[in-house]
């Protein structure tokens, strides 16, 4: 049953997981092309210069905020189609429990992201690994983290607010949600933000009730 | 024996706006019963409500024994439910959405599903989004045989269908659930096939239930009297239901017989009624008035 739960969210996404791995893809290969092209312009010992002396950021902007892009782009569109017409009925009326319903729900969508972002992270690692010190890498692979993080809680986040019936409530979640989504993307020296990553996990996990919450209040016929 | 359906004192608002108050009933095992309603009476409320997709005010219902608000998945099983408007998963096409179902249930029709569809114009490809609404229904109920609940319930099943597909289904649902002792609980707004198939009415009124009688005893019992009175009549006369007066004539519908029905109406000066047999959606409207 798990099993077919997983193959209707697949239906349901396939379109957007493969956008998602294509633009994840585009990405890492853009840093590639990024980093390679710095060192030919600026020269090895300019650019080692301004990432150690300087503080300047290894990996593009842009990275920082595909991982948040693609965790809302799959809440949508699993979630979305549950919502419209009130499918979410039918996929509560199957006979299962509805928490383990809505649990393989967000495990599929958990696991897609984690897979897609372990790959595209390993990717960037090695790709940088190639032309930095091992202490850069290891800072920027912490300064990453965060933004792969942030893929996660905008994944609950629009999860949650999607599942949500009240469009009150859901204008509420998303102020909310916007509030607490800029403590992902602070700017801060090489490093810095690896104290924070064990309290960022721990939002995560408490963000994962949001989406069951939401469906309880969806049974409950809140309006 | 403990009813498929019981519904218990139950009360509903939405906001300010009573939608029922103290509604009760009872679905007995092997029964088909059709709740009857105008737009707004709460038919698809109660539909929630049975589901545990409502939280009422206050009351119960219980589904074969089970309250609303936990429903176990094999309960759960046990009930095939329609929602209005046919709404399935349409991401799915023909064949992936059967595959779908199909392992969830344990006792899976998959030849019952195909045979429905078979008079369809569709391939196993063709997926639900591209469906007209009347195929995407007739996909949504050949799902419901194939599952083979001991309990239907259908919110609102012919909208979308053409003519011929509603009497097919009718009777198919009909021969089917007598043959095999199921139970089937629906709302309709089209009531014209509903005396074919339901045994007991449930008619909705806004705040509660107005009538719940066997079919055929609405069918035999109720009836249009038309009659001339020479000055005005009250608006309600105990016994009689909707007095109004249509094209010079007066119009009264009632469960009395007819010498009954002129005893009420004589102090008006009424000396004469003509009788006349009603369908059930005439019926409807003799219960429930025209607007």
């Amino acid at each position: 049953m798990t099993k077919a739960l997983f193959y209707k969210e697949w239906i349901k996404t396939r379109r957007s997981v493969l956008l998602i791995v294509a633009v994840m893809a585009a990405g890492a290969a853009y840093s590639f092309v990024n980093t390679a092209q710095t060192f030919r312009v600026h020269g090895a010992v300019q650019v080692w210069n301004a990432v150690i002396v300087k503080d300047a950021a290894v990996l593009p902007e842009l990275l920082r905020w595909l991982p948040a892009g693609a965790g809302i782009l799959l809440a949508l569109s699993q979630f979305v189609p549950e919502m419209t017409g009130s499918r979410l009925k039918l996929t509560l009326h199957l006979p299962l429990p509805e928490g383990r319903i809505v649990a393989t729900m967000l495990g599929y969508g958990i696991a897609v992201l984690a897979a897609v972002f372990l790959a595209a992270y390993a990717a960037v690692t090695a790709g940088i690994a190639i032309r930095y010190p091992a202490e850069t890498v290891r800072n920027t692979v912490v300064d990453a983290a965060p933004w792969f993080l942030a893929g996660l809680f905008a994944y609950l986040a629009a999860a949650g607010i999607c599942l949500e019936p009240s469009w009150k409530y859901r204008l509420s979640c998303t102020a909310a949600a916007l509030c607490l989504a800029p403590a992902f993307f602070i700017d801060a020296p090489a490093g810095a933000y690896a104290p924070c990553i064990p309290y960022l996990s721990l939002l995560i996990v408490l963000c994962c009730a949001f989406p069951f919450h939401s469906t309880a209040r969806f049974k409950d016929g809140a309006r | 024996m403990y009813p498929v359906i019981r519904c218990e004192n139950i009360t509903h608002y939405y906001g300010e706006r009573l939608i029922y108050e103290n509604l009760r009933f009872d679905v007995e095992q092997g029964s088909i019963v059709g709740l009857l309603g105008k737009n707004g009476t709460g038919k698809t409320t109660i539909i929630n409500i049975l589901n545990g997709y409502l939280k009422p005010t206050a009351g119960t219902c219980r589904i074969f024994g089970e309250t609303m608000d936990a429903l176990s998945p094999r309960t759960k099983a046990r009930i095939g439910l329609l929602l209005e408007r046919h709404i399935q998963h349409d991401c799915f096409n023909v064949s992936q959405i059967e595959r779908f179902y199909g392992s969830f249930f344990p006792h899976w029709r998959r030849d019952a599903y195909y045979e429905l569809l078979r008079k369809l114009q569709v391939t196993p490809a063709q997926k639900l989004s591209t469906m007209s609404c009347g195929q995407r229904s007739q996909v949504a109920l050949g799902l419901l045989f194939a599952q083979d609940p001991d309990l239907f319930i259908l919110d609102d099943f012919s909208m979308g269908l053409d003519p011929g597909y509603r009497r097919l289904f009718v009777e198919y649902l009909r021969e089917y659930v007598r043959a095999e002792g199921k139970t089937v609980f629906l709302t309709s707004h089209i009531i014209q096939d509903m005396e074919m198939l339901i045994d007991d009415c449930i008619v909705l009124d806004y705040g509660g239930i107005l009538l719940h009688r066997p079919t055929r005893e609405i069918l035999d019992g109720f009836r249009r009297y038309r009659f001339d009175a020479p000055g005005p009549l009250p608006a309600r006369i105990d016994g009689l239901w909707n007095i109004a007066q249509t094209g010079g004539r007066w119009e009264a519908y009632s469960f009395l017989g007819p010498e009954e029905t002129v005893a009420l109406l004589a102090p008006y000066g009424v000396q004469k009624a003509e009788a006349g047999q009603l369908t059930l959606e005439d019926a409807f409207i003799g219960l429930t008035g025209k607007y």
